[in-house]
This record gives C-alpha cells, structure tokens and sequence, in this order.
C-alpha cells in the first residue's frame, strides 16, 4: 500500500468511526472497530483515542509514515440499523479487505439507508407515550391524552431541530412545550392527570443509554467519556422534569 | 396476578416504540419487547419478594444483560441494540418527575426521598450491566489468549 492509498483508506476508516460515533455506537466499539480495520489493512500500528463528540486516529504505514486525523462529532442521532450496518461492514472489510473505492462506496450506502418515515415516527412517539402512561398506572383516559402529547412531543422535536440550540435549552423547551400541551388539554376538559400523562413522556424523552452506558464507560476505563455521558443525561433529565413542573406550575 | 397484567404488557408496547425511536428493525424491535416484557415480570416478582429495590433493579439488570449478550450473539447485532430498550421499564422516569415536582412544590424531604431512590434505581442498572459486561470481557480475554495467543482487539 503506497502513502497515497494508506492515506485514502485512513480516511475511510475514521469517516466509519466517525459514522459508528454520530449513530449511538459505544466509544470502545469505535476504538476496536478502527483498530481491527486498520491491522486488516496492514498498517504497522493504529493509534486511537475516542470521546463522546470526538476521534483522534494516528496510523503507522509499513514504510514508517504515520500520518493522524481528528474528527468533531457535533451532532449525534441514534440510529441501531446504521450502528449494525457499520458492525456488519467493519466485520466484512476485516475478514476481505477491499480497495478503499468500494469502502467508500459501502459508506455511503449505509449514510443513506432509510429511517422511518416522518408518519411512521409520530405513530411511534403517540405509542410509546401511551402505553407508558398505562405502565404508570393511568386510565385510557390519560393514555389518549399521553398519545397526543407524544404526537406534540414528536412536532416540538421537530421544530427544535430547526433552531438547533444546545441539548440542554432544547431539552427544556420541547418538555416546556409538551407539558403546555397537556395543561391544555385539561383546561379543555379531558379527564385525566397531568403527572402520569407527563411520566409517559418523560420516558421517551430522557437518555436511558446515556443514564446505563456512561457507568459502564467509566469501568471500561473510558473515564472522560464515561463522565461526559452521565453529566449530559442528567443534565437532559433535569431539564426534561424542568421543563413539564414549569409548564404545570405556569398554566394549573 | 392480575395485576402484573397491565404493567407487564405495556411494558411490551412502550418498549416495541422505544426501539423503533432507535430505529430499531421491526424483528429486532418485537425481541426487545418481549423480553423487555419478561424482565419486567422478574422484576415485579424479585420487588414483591425482596422489597428492595436496588437489588430487584440488580438483578433484572443481570438477566437482560445476560440476554442481550447471547440474543446479540444470536443476531449478530450490537449488544447496545438490544440492551437499551429491553431496559426501558426501568428508567426511572417516574423518580425523576416526582422529585423535581416535590421540590418545586416545597416538600424538599419527600424529593429527597425520591432523589434517593433514583439514585439507588441508576446504580443498580449500572452495576447489574457492569458486572456481567465484566465476566464476559475476562471470559473473552481468556478465550482469545488462549486461540490465538493474544487478545485480538484494542484494549
């Protein structure tokens, strides 16, 4: 492999990572799937440092060159079927290394894979809501009003994703806007109680992987990452409760 | 029993949606919630037994890891994929909202209370996940040495 190839396949291998990174993958997943890929692709040492929002790899050709990029991940969208989508390609370059083209080409693929549709999504939030609202102990009463918070809850998203702010203000102002919605729809009429309608909510709105995996970080020994996660999700989950005690304390 | 009923089935329609909202596929998603579903059942079952619940939370975080791990074995899929949601029940969402809303209403001894308890609910999860995480990193370690005379991975 000349400089000029190493280099191209370099920067597939952290545009993989970085992928991995933006979908919701762990921080040791993309540090052992760069590492893995770049001992199939023969160079002498891979070096690479990951933290939540960021990735560092510094690799070592056969003939001695080491060459090293960092890469921002400002914006992260779960996103499993990607996440295993990049797991299946990483295990397939592994065990056949291709030329760095067809790499290139398999990347963009996955980066257009669909999601479900914007219908399917709000379906998905209404349901979820819903039946979180019944877990909690709630009539069906509260559990349609739950629905169409959760469809409210989807639409806020959605506009939010339009103003781009920090995850902390966005966090609050969806759940601000969402509890509004119940108070309104109390004042209206609609029989049932604004805190477990609220809880259903609440679920989908609070980081569950962040709360479970940043622990689970810290003893993998990824500390920083470990910390940065569980700062992040209790930061989000105090202005998610924030945000729906406001709205109640406001309009009820 | 009766009353396991409504929490033990919502528990599979709230978690169905959750993994969706992870873009989840549908096979996967339908696994998640069932056994998000059966660990909910144990869950309810280790809490009317123990009364505690950092050890009922404990051990419901050890069997669905535990099942994650072979079912994402199984599907050759991230163990995140399954893990994440199939824990959904128990993300302490309710602890969340009554302690913010004890605090805002001026009953700071009730909100620590909830506090506490949130505390407890986030510690055992992790714990439960950590330590089977733990005896399969060793076991894999091991396994590794052992083919190959080296562990194969970064770290």
């Amino acid at each position: 492999m000349n400089g000029t190839e190493a280099h191209h396949i370099g920067n597939c291998i952290i545009t993989l990572g970085e992928d991995l990174l933006r979908y919701g993958g762990e921080v040791s997943r993309v540090e052992d799937t760069v590492y893995r890929l770049g001992m199939a692709y023969g160079f002498r040492s891979v070096d690479c440092l990951t933290i939540m929002n960021c990735i560092i790899i510094s690799f070592t050709c056969s003939d001695g060159e080491t060459f090293t990029q960092m890469r921002r991940v400002l914006e992260i969208r779960k996103d499993m079927e990607k996440v295993r989508a990049c797991n299946g390609l990483s295990r397939e370059l592994c065990a056949e290394p291709r030329e760095a083209e067809i790499f290139e080409q398999r990347l963009e693929e996955i980066s257009r894979q669909q999601s479900y549709l914007a219908w399917q999504m709000c379906l998905i939030y209404m349901l979820t809501s819903a039946s979180m609202t019944l877990f909690f102990g709630g009539s069906l009463w509260d559990a349609a009003a739950s629905g169409a918070a959760g469809a409210a809850l989807y639409l806020s998203g959605r506009f939010m994703d339009l103003a781009r702010m920090q995850n902390f203000v966005t966090s609050y102002i969806e759940a601000f806007m969402v509890g509004s919605a119940i108070c309104l729809m109390l004042a209206l009429g609609l029989p049932g109680h604004y805190d477990l309608i609220s809880m259903g909510n609440i679920m989908l709105m609070i980081s569950g992987s962040g709360l479970m995996t940043s622990v689970r970080d810290m003893i993998n020994n990824d500390l920083l990452s470990g910390m940065m996660g569980l700062v992040s999700a209790l930061m989000g989950a105090a202005a998610i409760a924030l945000g729906f005690v406001s709205a109640a304390l406001l309009f009820m | 029993m009766e009353t396991y009923m409504i929490p033990v089935v919502t528990a599979f329609f709230g978690t169905l949606g959750f993994s969706a909202y992870y873009n989840v596929g549908l096979r996967i998603a339908a696994v998640n919630a069932a056994c998000s579903m059966a660990g909910y059942f144990a869950y309810m079952m280790l809490y009317a037994r123990s009364g505690s619940i950092f050890m009922s939370n404990l051990l419901t975080a050890v069997i669905i890891t535990v099942a994650s791990e072979l079912l994402a074995r199984r599907f050759r899929v991230p163990t995140t994929m399954l893990l994440v949601p199939m824990l959904f029940p128990e993300i302490p969402g309710s602890s969340l909202y009554n302690m913010v809303w004890s605090l805002f209403v001026g009953e700071t001894r009730l909100s620590l209370i909830y506090g506490i308890e949130l505390v407890k609910i986030i510690a055992a999860l992790n714990l439960g996940i950590v330590l089977v995480t733990a005896l399969i990193k060793i076991w894999t370690n091991i396994r590794d040495r052992m083919r190959w005379g080296r562990y194969e991975g970064y770290r």
